[in-house]
């Protein structure tokens, strides 16, 4: 009997993950067995733990380490992308305990969650191996399904989980389906593999499984993304999830849906590159148009907010198509200040509104300039840096993006671009207007700002104003995240 | 192993069936068995596969497939069940609260 | 309750069980005879491979007690039969009733438990093929493995989610 020899496995890609993992398992025990009803201080300690795990990860930079035999890759795409993720559930923790107790709902069980979808989302981002991709993807979306019903006394909530669950499962076959049929035509389920024999097939367009494969993996992932017309969950989805949690899906798993896209596309079907690059053109024109032509006539704050996420993914989506470095870093660096500045203007949302979720349309806006200066300006901020207007991180991040278009040769693409970021100033004027042009219709109490929703208000709008600023220093780095071959 | 086309068709219809499963059915079990179909017509591709191409990857994805099919089951149960706590229902056709 | 009729129930299906283990250790031992391969013999040549004619007599014996056993019973075992003894189940259900009845939300509570405890043990079952290949390092991988699903069993635990009522 032979024994089977293990080569040395280097656990550097994933140690964050497994530290997160760490970390999420000890705060569900904590959580059953301190008694007691408040559990604030899960928020601090995984706050606390996100925030080391990002700088342990932000250490790795420069260093490149593939692993567990081409499963797992620690470069910088990964760790720019893991940055995002984790700063995106930093502040959504921030903003969780307020909401979580005005709404009644504050179970321990929040934390590790959100502290799973994490692993997931790195899993994504780091994985090379579609096995990887796919298990971060349902480690990523199992918990989601479970945040966005997170509020199981509120009807809206349960609606929301259960019609994320089904429709992403939904995708999920097709995601699936699409890695069985490339597995199929390449024999290889590792994505340099894939590119290897996509390099060796005489005609790769011509082969249809792996044709059908690359068009199943696009769908799953538009689904994920919430590109049109597969976006039809984002609205309700958003709407009904507890305000913080809708914050952290429209930034986190958004980014970690681009990672793993751009990861595949890009490194896998090098080779199919112009058809794949034509179909993202119309998804980008698509999910731009519908975002912001039905962002136009919501009021629902929060359903606004959602078509203008599916808005910005088609921004996105257009540095995507033109599939270039410049395009690519422009995703990068979009996808991070996307991060900042909506769960920026989210944390306002969850100040504005009221227990059960009242207080949450357009109008509620009315008059809030003259009753928290300081907080209208924030928002503004965050507004002026959604739709895109300089000197803001909005405006830069879709600068690149759409110069990485103009540089391929879709200055048609670009300039529809320009024409919807036009359109989208509209609704998040009109929220500027109510807040500085009208007067509030009744007297009510304003929420009190508590210490951590105000830090996240801080570092969300440091991070909109810098990114606008001084470009240059983040995107150097995004530049080189992007450089994939 | 000569027919794979075989079992590629076969797990092509069943995949089908389940799409027009979740398409048109109102019950959210229903709906969800509908998308384990999916699943599983993925699976048998996998196997099938992975059989004809003569390595294991295939097989080992079938088994990840497996465990978190397993796993979002408990979960859809679960947030079914909190479903229909409030709402008495867990027909789609009754999930309205949020406007479209 | 362990009535005689029950005993005898169990003891057949112990036996059945050994009989099958024993099958099987001895199938795997051989490697030149693949499952498949005995399989593929015509069941009046199996006596020729005089390795297997043991199974084939267990076989037999295994049967042979199994009905020698039912046959007893039926003829010394003293026979008082109700109502409640002939119904079709004897758990202590109804067994009468309209089908649409409403279940406990319990049942689906322990259902989604089994469901994820259950299917984990999928990835036991290649790490017990391989165990002696695979060695201490297969052994901790599967430790590791299993604390975390102990971690999951605590909370489930804690939360009191196996407690009845």
């Amino acid at each position: 009997m032979d024994m089977i020899t293990f080569p040395t496995i280097d656990m550097t890609p994933i140690l964050p993950e497994i530290y997160l993992s760490l970390l999420a398992m000890a705060l569900l025990l904590i959580n059953v067995f301190m008694p007691g009803r408040q559990k604030g201080y899960l928020g601090y300690i995984s706050f606390v733990g996100v925030v080391a795990i990002a700088v342990m990860t932000a250490s790795g930079w420069g260093i490149e380490v593939s692993s567990f035999s081409g499963s797992v890759i620690q470069d910088k795409f990964a760790i720019f992308f893991k940055i995002i993720f984790l700063l995106s559930a930093g502040l959504s923790i921030l903003l969780s305990d307020q909401y979580m107790e005005r709404e009644g709902c504050n179970h321990g069980e929040l934390y590790p969650l959100i502290l799973f979808t994490v692993v997931g989302m790195m899993l994504m981002a780091c994985g090379t191996d579609l096995m990887t991709i796919f298990l971060g993807l349902e480690v990523m979306s199992v918990s989601l399904y479970i945040l966005a019903g997170f509020n199981r006394a509120n009807i809206k909530s349960n609606e929301s989980g259960l019609k994320y669950f089904l429709l992403g499962a939904f995708s999920t076959g097709f995601l699936l389906y699409g890695m069985a049929l490339t597995y199929g035509a390449t024999g290889t389920t590792r994505i340099f593999g894939i590119s290897g024999q996509l390099s060796q097939m005489a005609a790769p367009a011509a082969n249809i499984m792996l044709l059908a494969g690359m068009l199943l993996m696009i769908t799953g992932f538009a689904f994920k993304i919430a590109a049109a017309p597969f976006h039809m969950w984002t609205p309700d989805v958003y709407e009904g999830a507890p305000t913080p949690m809708t914050a952290f899906m429209s930034a986190g798993p958004k980014a970690a849906g681009f990672a793993a896209a751009i990861r595949i596309l890009v490194i896998s079907f090098p080779a199919l590159q112009p058809d794949w690059s034509q179909l993202f053109w119309i998804l980008a024109v698509l999910t731009m148009t519908i975002g912001n032509i039905t962002a136009l006539r919501q009021d629902n704050i929060k359903r606004m907010l959602a078509y203008s996420s599916i808005a910005h993914a088609g921004y996105a989506l257009v540095g995507f198509a033109a599939g270039n470095e410049t395009g690519v870093a422009g995703v990068l660096f979009y996808m991070l200040s996307y991060a900042f500045m909506n769960i920026g203007a989210f944390a306002i949302v969850i100040l504005i509104a009221k227990k059960g979720e009242t207080n949450g349309t357009v109008q509620d806006f009315a008059g809030f300039a003259f009753k928290r200066p300081l907080l209208a300006a924030v928002m503004s901020l965050f507004l002026f840096s959604l739709a895109g207007m300089p000197p803001t991180a909005g405006f830069i991040g879709k600068f690149y993006l759409f110069s990485g278009a103009v540089q391929q040769g879709y200055v048609w693409l670009a300039i529809i671009g320009v024409i919807n970021s036009a359109v989208s100033v509209y609704y998040y004027l009109r929220v500027m207007v109510f807040m500085y042009m009208k007067n509030p219709s009744e007297e009510f109490e304003w929420a009190t700002v508590t210490a951590p929703v105000a830090l996240a208000l801080i570092i969300s709008a440091a991070g909109s104003i810098i990114l606008g600023v001084v470009p240059s220093y983040v995107m150097q780095f995004a530049q080189q995240a992007a450089k994939l071959i | 192993m000569e027919n794979l086309n075989g079992y590629l068709i076969v797990s092509a219809i069943l995949f089908s069936i389940g799409t027009i499963g979740v398409l048109t059915r109102k019950n959210a079990i229903v709906i969800f068995m509908c998308v384990e179909l999916m699943l599983n017509a993925v699976n048998l591709t996998f196997v099938a596969l992975s059989r004809h191409l003569g390595n294991l990857d295939g097989q080992v994805f079938v088994f990840f497939v497996m465990t978190v099919a397993a796993a979002e089951a408990a979960v859809g149960l679960a947030l079914m069940i909190a479903f229909y706590n409030n709402r008495e229902t867990i027909d789609v056709t009754d999930m309205n609260s949020l406007k479209w | 309750m362990l009535d005689k009729k029950n005993l005898i129930k169990y003891v057949f299906d112990v036996y059945v069980y050994s009989i099958l283990v024993f099958f099987i250790n001895r199938t795997s031992r051989h490697t030149e005879y693949p499952v498949e391969t005995i399989l593929a013999i015509p069941p009046w040549r199996l006596q020729m491979l005089g390795t297997y004619l043991p199974i084939l007599l267990l076989v037999i014996v295994a049967v042979l007690f199994g009905f020698v056993t039912l046959l007893l019973s039926s003829l010394i075992g003293p026979k008082k039969s109700s109502r409640i003894k002939l119904a079709p189940y004897e758990c202590g259900c109804e067994p009468v009733g309209t089908a649409r009845e409403r279940f406990s939300i319990k049942f689906y509570l322990i259902a989604m438990l089994f469901i994820l405890f259950d299917i984990e043990a999928v990835f036991l079952y290649p790490w017990a093929i391989l165990y002696k290949k695979l060695g201490v390092f297969g052994l901790v991988e599967m430790g590791v493995f299993i604390l975390i699903l102990f971690v999951g069993y605590i909370y489930v635990w804690k939360k009191g989610a196996l407690e009845w009522d």
